[in-house]
């Protein structure tokens, strides 16, 4: 009975995870080009996620930005005389508790033509302006409710021909900005799965090429747990691995590309493809190979080492 | 050690093996003989609990394991060396580390476990193969590096299924006289094998198997079979 004491015997938890990253090391180097290949895929697949996961949260930040900033055009009817938009002005003002600045008919259309220069000196020629006169009011930082109820309030009042509070921009980029998250929603676990899939198939053709070693650690009385450390360890290297790829091209590109494209199309803040190069969000992407290398590679040989 | 009681194991209604009694002692050399066909090999494989019986209680040390859960299957095998006719040796490890794994199992540290495995070897004289693979090994040394993984791990019994049917006469010895020293360490070994050269050299007890059927139990000196089944044991040593 001594001796079948001794099997019992629990034996190192640091010697079984020193064997699991011995054999799963040795299993990559035995064959590279398979894990090479895994890596890469989780490395895209991360890699576009990032990208486009966080052009799409900017862009969802941009639009929320814009839609708080509070700006509105308040355009005059054309027979609406200087006295009256005066009297406007100050009405706007104490109704809405920003900044009102007039902006007469003729310093719209000379600011329009100076904005489009050599083009806009026609604009100067026309013989009548057909600019309104306006009111340019600067709410600060309201909420967007806030911003529509005043917007609603100015475009009541007599003389008012409309009042323009950027809805229908914010609107439409609000819109693309959804359908941009709507096609990530749905092509980004697509991607992840397609590369979980490739980690797990090259894991189960390592357990099919070492299905001689598993029945033989078997036989000698090696656990499920025992068997299954290696392919888990070797699956979630490989995830690492292609964490680490994805994290160096997440830098690749957003300090090469990226910022070229930052600066040619000034691309406001939220949008700064710098952003993504934090430790922590590059962390988080290694760490996310590696999940995916060690969940995909659980659920594929399961039902193999059965 | 090992005591079986009314066995059965029947594969899709067919009868492998029916009504099996037996009793072995610890630090026994026991040989299953019979032709092919007669149920040593399935017998072998329900000791080892690589399948469970149709019928019946195998105790191993006081422990039945023929209705032991499947977890806990691994933990008896660690107590059971097995050596197999066709050695199952892992191709691409070498000698060593085929003998490591016994001892990997079971969480021993790398460098415990290379001392072990190299004096292992050495016990069986391949002190100077140890970093041979398989394929560069003859038949009797594969065989003897198959032998140092059965027992590395001080089995309390083990288990041989034909170990000498891919070996000429020499080594058959060699090998034999291996397994015999090792139950006269205190070892119990089961050898499965039809060679009658090997029971007139080693004069030990004799369980002959016919039809799945245990037609005959010699023990050393006695001339006429004996009736050797066992009674079973009371409740509270199987459980």
């Amino acid at each position: 009975m001594s001796r079948l004491a001794y099997a019992f015997d629990g034996g190192s938890a640091a010697a079984r995870a020193a064997y699991a990253l011995r054999k799963a090391m040795a299993a990559m180097r035995a064959a590279p080009f398979t894990h090479l290949v895994a890596a890469f895929s989780i490395a895209a697949a991360l890699l576009l996620c990032t990208v486009i996961g966080a052009a799409t949260l900017g862009a969802r930040a941009l639009v929320e930005a814009w839609s708080r900033k509070g700006e509105l055009t308040v355009y005059l009817a054309p027979a609406a005389s200087e006295k009256e938009a005066e009297r406007l002005a100050g009405m706007a003002s104490e109704l809405s508790g920003g900044t009102v600045r007039l902006v007469p008919a003729d310093d719209a259309l000379a600011s329009l033509a100076a904005s489009m220069g050599d083009a806009g000196k026609g604009l100067l020629d026309l013989p009548d302006n057909p600019l309104p006169t306006s009111l340019e009011i600067d709410l600060g930082q309201r909420p967007a409710d806030e911003v529509r109820a005043i917007a609603a309030k100015l475009a009541a009042l007599s003389s008012v021909e409309e009042v323009d509070a950027g809805e229908a921009f914010t609107e439409r980029m609000a819109r693309v900005a959804d359908v941009a998250g709507g096609i990530a929603a749905a092509l980004l676990p697509l991607l992840l799965l397609g590369a979980a899939v490739l980690v797990g198939s090259v894991v189960r053709l390592g357990v099919h090429e070492r299905r001689r070693e598993i029945t033989i650690l078997r036989l000698v009385g090696a656990t499920d747990a025992f068997i299954r450390a290696p392919l888990w360890m070797e699956g979630t290297l490989s995830g690492l691995a292609g964490g680490l790829l994805a994290a160096a091209g997440i830098g690749a590109v957003t300090m090469g590309v990226g910022r070229s494209l930052a600066e040619a199309l000034a691309l406001p803040a939220q949008l700064d493809p710098g952003a993504l190069v934090h430790p922590l969000l590059l962390g988080a992407v290694v760490l996310a190979g590696g999940l995916v290398g060690l969940v995909a590679t659980a659920l594929s040989v399961e039902r193999q080492l059965r | 050690m090992i005591q079986l009681f009314h066995v059965s194991k029947s594969y899709d209604d067919a009868p492998a093996l029916s009504g099996i009694n037996l009793e072995i002692d610890k630090g026994e050399l026991v040989f299953l003989s019979g032709p092919s066909g007669a149920g040593k090999s399935t017998l072998l494989r329900l000791i080892m609990s690589a399948e469970p019986p149709t019928e019946g209680q195998i105790v191993i040390a006081g422990r039945n394991v023929a209705r032991i859960r499947r977890r806990a299957i691994p933990y008896i095998r660690r107590n059971i060396g097995v050596v197999f006719q066709d050695f199952q040796l892992i191709p691409n490890r070498t000698a060593l580390e085929n003998v490591s794994v016994s001892l990997e199992v079971l969480g021993t540290p790398a460098r415990e476990v290379r001392e072990k495995a190299a004096a292992v070897l050495e016990q069986v004289g391949l002190g100077q193969k140890l970093q041979a693979l398989p394929e560069r090994l003859s038949g009797g040394e594969q065989q003897r590096v198959a032998i140092a993984r059965a027992v590395i791990g001080e089995p309390a019994i083990l288990l041989a299924d034909e170990p000498t049917g891919n070996l000429d006469p020499d080594l058959t010895l060699e090998v034999m006289q291996l397994l015999a020293d090792l139950s006269g360490r205190g070892t119990t070994v089961v050898v499965a094998t039809h060679d009658r050269s090997i029971l007139e050299r080693f004069p030990r007890r004799v369980i002959r198997l016919e039809a799945g059927r245990v037609v005959e139990d010699r023990r050393p000196h006695e001339e006429a079979p004996p009736e050797a089944e066992a009674a079973p044991p009371a409740e509270e040593e199987i459980a």
